[in-house]
Parts: C-alpha cells; sequence; structure tokens
C-alpha cells in the first residue's frame, strides 16, 4: 500500500524522513476513508443481470425483423401469383369448388335439381291464408340447398296454393318468439 | 485536452449505447471487471476529488465511474491502464470544474471558517495535529497539490501522474520535490514547537 509513498521518497531522496512518510500515509488513509455507495446507474453496471436484459431485447427487435422479412416474402409471392393467368384460373377453379363443396352439405355435387330447388312460397294455413315460416324453418334446412336462397318453408309441397305470392298480411306466427298465441 | 472531449460526450448516452451492444460475450468480464475496479479505486477517487474542492464530490465519483465503464474495452494495461484513464476521467471533470466556477462564480454570503484561502498560522496547524493532515495540503500551490495526491492519494507512478496531469515526467518531479520540501518544513516546524 506504501509502495508509491516510499518511491517517491526515494526519488527526491528522503527516504529516511520518517515523520513526512508517515504524514503521507495518514494523508491517504484519511483521504481514501470513505467508500462511496454505487449509484444506480453505476450499480447496474456492476450487475451481471443487466445483460440478458439486453439480450432480451435485441431477441425482440430480431423476431420483429425476422417477421417482417417474413410478411414481405409473402407479399411478393402472393403478387406474383396474381400477374400470372394460369393461377389465376387455378384459383378461381378452386374457390368454385370450395362454395360447391360446403354449400351442399359437405359432398361435392354437380348443380341442384330444379325438382330441390327451394320453394319461395309459405305453407297455407287451414283458413287458406298464408303463413310464415316457424323458427324451425330456417333457409337452408333439410334438403341440402345452396345458401343464398331466402325462401322458408322449403319443405313444402310444390303443390301448395297461393305458390308463388308472397304473404298477405306480415301477421306473426303463432310459435314466432316474443308474441303471444291467440287461438 | 481530455476535458473537452469528455465533456462533448456525455456518460450517461456511452453508457446506453455500450448496454446495447452487450450481445458479446464477455459482456459478464466486463462487468466484472469494472466491479473490481470501482471497488479498489472509487475511495480513492473520492479522496482525490474532495481535495481539489469539487462540488458534490460523490455524484462526480459516480460520472467519473459511468465515463469509465464506456472505454473499459478499450483500455490496456489491465490495473494500471484502468487506474490511469480512471484518473485521467476525475482530473478533466475537475478542470471543468474550475472552469466552469470561473465562468459562472456562485454568489454566497461570506463565511471565514469555509474560505479555503485561508492559511493556518503555526499555531493552528499544532492545533489540527492529527486530526486532519489533509488540512495542510492548503498550503500547497495547485499544482504541487495536484501532484502529491495523484501520487499519494491515487497511487499512481511518476509516469502515470505526468500522463494524468499532461505534463512532462520532469515538470511532475519538480511539482512534487517542492510539495514534499514544503510538507517537511511544515512538520520540521511542529516538531520544534513541541
Amino acid at each position: 500500500m506504501s509502495d508509491e509513498i516510499l518511491e517517491m521518497l526515494a526519488e527526491e531522496g528522503m527516504s529516511d524522513d520518517a515523520e513526512l512518510s508517515s504524514l503521507l500515509k495518514a494523508m491517504r488513509s484519511e483521504a481514501t476513508s470513505i467508500r462511496p455507495m454505487p449509484s444506480r446507474a453505476v450499480a447496474d453496471l456492476m450487475s451481471p443481470r443487466r445483460r440478458p436484459t439486453a439480450r432480451r431485447a435485441i431477441a425482440g427487435r430480431r423476431r420483429i425483423v425476422t417477421g417482417l422479412i417474413v410478411l414481405g416474402s409473402l407479399g411478393v409471392g402472393a403478387g406474383a401469383a396474381a400477374a400470372s393467368p394460369d393461377v389465376r384460373s387455378a384459383t378461381q377453379q378452386f374457390a368454385q369448388t370450395v362454395i360447391n363443396v360446403l354449400g351442399s352439405g359437405g359432398a361435392p355435387s354437380s348443380p341442384i335439381p330444379a325438382s330441390q330447388r327451394p320453394v319461395p312460397l309459405p305453407q297455407p294455413s287451414s283458413t287458406g291464408a298464408p303463413t310464415h315460416p316457424t323458427p324451425t324453418d330456417h333457409p337452408g334446412s333439410g334438403n341440402g340447398q345452396v345458401g343464398g336462397s331466402h325462401a322458408p318453408g322449403s319443405g313444402a309441397p310444390s303443390s301448395a296454393p297461393g305458390k308463388g305470392s308472397p304473404p298477405a298480411h306480415p301477421d306473426p306466427s303463432p310459435t314466432a318468439p316474443g308474441h303471444a298465441h291467440h287461438p | 485536452m481530455r476535458s473537452s472531449d469528455i465533456a462533448s460526450t456525455p456518460a450517461r448516452r456511452e453508457v446506453e449505447s455500450l448496454g446495447s451492444d452487450a450481445e458479446n460475450s464477455d459482456g459478464d468480464a466486463l462487468a466484472e471487471r469494472f466491479s473490481a475496479a470501482y471497488r479498489q479505486l472509487s475511495p480513492r477517487v473520492l479522496g482525490y476529488l474532495r481535495l481539489h474542492g469539487v462540488d458534490d464530490p460523490e455524484a462526480v465519483t459516480q460520472d467519473v465511474f459511468l465515463a469509465l465503464f464506456s472505454r473499459l474495452p478499450a483500455v490496456v494495461g489491465d490495473e494500471e491502464g484502468v487506474r490511469t484513464l480512471t484518473f485521467s476521467i476525475a482530473h478533466a471533470r475537475i478542470v471543468d470544474h474550475h472552469r466552469a466556477r470561473t465562468r459562472k462564480p456562485t454568489l454566497v454570503p461570506f463565511e471565514p471558517e469555509a474560505d479555503p484561502r485561508h492559511a493556518a498560522s503555526a499555531e493552528e496547524v499544532h492545533a489540527m495535529g492529527q486530526q486532519s493532515t489533509l488540512a495542510l495540503l492548503h498550503r500547497l500551490g495547485d499544482d504541487q497539490r495536484e501532484a502529491l495526491t495523484l501520487r499519494v492519494v491515487a497511487e499512481l507512478s511518476l509516469d502515470e501522474t505526468a500522463q494524468v496531469m499532461g505534463r512532462s515526467v520532469g515538470a511532475v518531479k519538480q511539482l512534487q520535490r517542492r510539495a514534499l520540501e514544503t510538507l517537511r518544513a511544515i512538520v520540521s516546524a511542529e516538531v520544534a514547537h513541541e
């Protein structure tokens, strides 16, 4: 510890001055008696725990950059595919097939026969007035018809009276929710 | 000068930029090296700053080590290199402090007890005794005190002291000789008085 002091005294030819040597040692001891506590910033730098945090930040940035590159590649690929007429026609065929499969209840089929087409007429009541569909008569139920036909009562016979005419009165069905039944 | 380039690059910004570059595998070794430097040198840096009248020496000590961390990977010479760099930064902070004080003098009420220009009489020196040997340093000139504190408190070699002060080895040797002769005269007078 006192090497520098003794060295300095030797440099100046004062090695034999014990009082001066003790004075310098006392000065050093007094000047360095306080050990400062590291501030928060300094303590963070002294701690190895700072490193994983930095690594996580770098890894997050890498994930973002990788995601952007993947999205960019997908965009370029989609643009190139859209520019090709072969790909367009194949895509249209595929889309049509998917629509057919979904619309036919899971089984790929040819166009719907005329006999199974939805009947857009309501079922007539006993009084002859057209009735409105019950809650169970929702479009497309029961016969696997293609969606988009909004005709209720698809299970009604095709020879029902009043076929082709819309309901005369929009009075709700007795079984319709939210309405009281009037016998 | 060193003080100018240190002032132009805030230590905090340097540390943050270095922190983002912590991917290298020797990051932990850097933290360990920095910790060792702080444990070994922080009391000396604080004492060095206090002896030169820096305002808030504790805070300036922290700034010195923040600046040290950003430069630590480039330090060569192991312990000696780190020590020299640390006190070079501290020396620059002292220079900056005194320059700022010259440009913007602080106006405070005069308090005779706090006036560092006070020259102690022989009786006062005797009364101080062993209580504060550091007060003797105020009887030295600024450069003499600088050279002596770097040798005694910072424990730098003659070459390292010359490097920190930006002077030749011969000039530092001359300064320390005069400082030691002054101190020896004070001690001799004190002993003769007893």
